[in-house]
């Protein structure tokens, strides 16, 4: 590492916070706060002028938000760490944002001391997430390992299939789909292979099964745990 | 004369004295029969010219004797069709006889006679036919009957044709055309209209016409009638009928748009709870009177008629627009509700959240930069910055609870994940949730609606159905989005829920349904959970 200071950029939308957050790194001899910006489209202009190495950003911001920005960033210029400090606690949004190449994830009660540590992992490759949140990502990604359903299969399928899909659940002849649809009888026949293909079902008492437990048939008493 | 069996010649005078005696008796039955029938008994020669005719049949065709009706020569003249007169012969000559054959005789007068007429053969005694001989019943009166019940017959028909309109649509328009249309076909007219009085615009509306060259309708027409007096007091005053069955006709001129043409017209008032509120106009020729007898009821009637369904529609309209203005102004409360709720808690999130968050790092700077005598207010800054702390967490939830910032930032799965993993924290309900099909946000309208409707749900089944599984489904099938929330609690009659405690969160969450044109179903039965079923459509094409 050179003796270069770490070059940071701060994003969001609170004066009171970037004059704080300035204050706090401003005291590390070897940080230099080199912009600011106060919406999410000024931090991806000015970021790409100023060329800082880590931006310090916010989520909730006028405009463009810091998802968004740091989305657009990511792509623009992928070697520029982001360090998330936002309000939000909730893992979706940690999950978001570290799976867009976030570096960091703080929350805003952090101390001054985490946030020095995040910049520093950051600048290692690291990813430093606040503690308090770490235990729900890990969670959140065993969660997430298991392995893909039939649902996550319909949601391939396209709104024409979706349409016919749910018309034959419901029980109407290929006549009666193609009279509605203004198709052919051999238009349907495609779609219904190709819906038993994309769900990887092999007759049509599975389709219609599948439907139920989707919901997408009403069925009156329908056993409450199927 | 009948073909009376002549008696074997006689064997001894005084069996002919007596044979002679007994046929005179015969022979005067016979004469008492012919004379005293009230039907019309005749006899003619082959060639129709009459050989006997009873009184009735002079009587009932208006004859001033026998004499006087053998003088017109032959029966075929006082067929009123000579073809009956032929087919009737030509019958007998075939079958020996004819049955109930339905005949109209002209009278003397020129009028009708509506017969039933029986007749056979007068045989010769070489066997040919030398004559005929009939009996018919004069059943003009029950064939005017029979009139008068088609009459009425049809005058039901129209009555319910009109009522069976009105029962079908709600479009006054669509039921005036009808009855104009029946009216007419009842008659037997070819032109008419219907008139509506506007009394705010003093003016008379065309409705419905039919034949009538000179309008168009919806339009204030050229119609003048006849009695000004009755035009100013339908126009400008709200005319107080007296009640009575059916007001009385009156007259009008039709003018046609360039005012060359007019066309009379014979009209008759429409009125409801004694006000007028129209009139039908009809173009009767001038030999047809139908200000008079079953017509003139018949209008009258359907003018009371008439009066009714207006009065319907107009009620019927008017709910129709509060219906609609209050769907309006719920969904704008909603609307401004969840606007209101986005403002202050992003305004207590951004504004004073991020105060708080500056105000913190201020108070590390200061911390930091207090020099070592200063130590004791240490413990002062440590205390300020708890506080700080919890009240920013506090103001997160107040902030969070008004309206959720991951549903705009992250989306409806993200956003219901949280809230429902939270309530589940905090109850003993086990919770179900998916979303199938999303792979990309739908709009923010229908994911803020869709939030809202399960949040309801779920609150009803927390508080009310005593559940211990709630399942919450949303499936994005096409051209629909199927919201399923369902519980296993004890349920209610779905039937008497307006009744029922969880009645205002069913009908906001219906209310919420209806802003996005969806379809909301409820089944609950006691004992056996509550289900809610919403399908949402939406606008995308079919092949994406």
């Amino acid at each position: 590492m050179t003796d270069q200071p770490i070059k940071i950029f701060l994003a969001d939308d609170h004066t009171i916070v970037r004059q704080g957050l300035a204050k706090l790194l401003e005291a590390e001899p070897h940080i230099k706060v080199i912009g600011e910006a106060q919406d999410g489209r000024e931090a991806v202009n000015k970021v790409q002028k100023l060329n800082p190495d880590i931006v310090i950003m916010d989520i909730a911001m006028p405009l463009l938000n810091g998802i968004e920005a740091t989305r657009q960033i990511k792509k623009l210029l992928p070697q520029t760490k982001i360090i998330i400090l936002s309000m939000h606690s909730h893992d979706r949004y940690i999950s978001e944002l570290i799976s867009l190449g976030a570096s960091g994830y703080l929350l805003k009660d952090s101390t001054g001391v985490e946030i020095v540590k995040a910049v520093s992992a950051a600048m290692k490759g690291d990813v430093y997430l606040s503690p308090s949140i770490s235990r729900r990502v890990i969670d959140d990604y065993l969660s997430l390992k298991k392995t893909s359903t039939r649902e996550d299969l319909y949601a391939k399928l396209s709104n024409r299939e979706r349409e016919v899909f749910q018309m034959i659940a419901e029980g109407h002849s290929t006549k009666k789909i193609s009279d509605v649809l203004c198709v052919s009888p051999s238009t349907v026949k495609t779609h219904r292979a190709n819906i038993m293909e994309k769900l990887q079902l092999d007759n049509i008492t599975q389709l219609i099964q599948f439907a139920i437990r989707l919901g997408i048939v009403d069925v009156q008493n329908q056993d409450f745990d199927s | 004369m009948t073909r009376i069996k002549q008696p074997k010649p006689a064997g001894s005078p005084v069996d002919v004295c007596k044979l002679q005696e007994d046929l005179k008796d015969s022979e005067s039955r016979y004469r008492c029969l012919f004379e005293g029938s009230k039907d019309m008994i005749f006899i003619t020669f082959k060639d129709g010219s009459f050989q006997d005719v009873n009184q009735a049949a002079v009587e009932l065709l208006g004859y001033d004797s026998k004499a006087d009706l053998f003088s017109v020569g032959s029966a075929e003249k006082v067929y009123h069709n000579t073809m009956h007169w032929k087919v009737f012969q030509k019958q007998i000559d075939r079958d020996g006889f004819v049955k109930d054959f339905e005949a109209k005789f002209r009278k003397k007068d020129g009028s009708l006679l509506h017969c039933l007429l029986s007749g056979n053969a007068v045989w010769g005694k070489d066997g040919n036919i030398i004559g005929y001989q009939g009996i018919a019943k004069d059943i003009t009166a029950r064939m005017d009957a029979i009139r008068n019940f088609r009459q009425r017959h049809h005058e039901l028909l129209v009555l319910n044709s009109v009522a069976f309109a009105m029962n079908k649509t709600h479009d006054l328009n669509a039921v005036l055309e009808i009855a104009l249309k029946k009216a007419l076909e009842v008659l037997e007219l070819k032109a008419g209209a219907i008139f509506l009085i506007d009394h705010d615009k003093h003016i008379f509306v065309l409705k419905s016409q039919h034949g009538l060259p000179a309008a168009g309708t919806g339009k204030s027409s050229q119609i003048q009638l006849h009695d000004k007096a009755l035009m100013t007091s339908l126009l400008e005053e709200d005319l107080v009928l007296i009640p009575e069955p059916i007001f009385p006709p009156f007259k009008a001129v039709l003018l046609s748009p360039d005012g060359q043409a007019s066309i009379e017209l014979t009209c008759f008032l429409i009125t409801a709870k004694e006000k007028a509120c129209g009139f039908l106009a009809l173009d009767a020729p001038p030999d047809k009177d139908i200000t008079s007898g079953q017509d003139f009821h018949l209008l009258g009637s359907l003018g009371n008629f008439l009066g009714g369904a207006i009065e319907n529609a107009s009620l019927l309209q008017t709910i129709a627009r509060h219906r609609e203005e209050l769907k309006g102004l719920t969904a704008r409360l909603f609307q401004s509700q969840e606007l209101e709720r986005k403002r202050i808690a992003r305004e207590l999130h951004d504004e004073a959240g991020q105060a708080l968050t500056g105000i913190n790092f201020t108070m590390e700077t200061i911390e930091k930069e207090l020099s070592s005598e200063l130590i004791h207010i240490k413990e002062h800054i440590l205390d300020v910055k708890k506080q700080i702390n919890r009240t920013y967490h506090e103001m997160r939830r107040i902030s969070y609870r008004l309206h959720p910032s991951i549903l705009s930032d992250l989306g409806l799965e993200p956003a219901l994940d949280v809230y429902l993993a939270d309530i589940s924290k905090h109850s003993d309900l086990k919770i179900d949730f998916k979303m199938v099909g999303f792979e990309d946000r739908v709009n923010p309208e229908i994911e803020s609606i869709l939030y809202r409707i399960s949040q309801e749900a779920l609150t009803n089944t927390l508080k009310h159905a005593a559940a211990g599984h709630f399942k919450l489904s949303i499936i994005k099938s096409y051209p629909q989005i199927i919201f399923l929330a369902e519980d296993d609690g004890i349920g209610f009659d779905a039937g008497e829920f307006r009744g029922h405690q969880q009645a205002l969160g069913l009908l906001s969450m219906r209310e919420r349904a209806a802003m996005l044109g969806g379809k909301f179903t409820l089944r609950a039965s006691p004992g056996n959970g509550t289900r809610i079923r919403i399908e949402i459509p939406i606008k995308e094409s079919a092949y994406d």
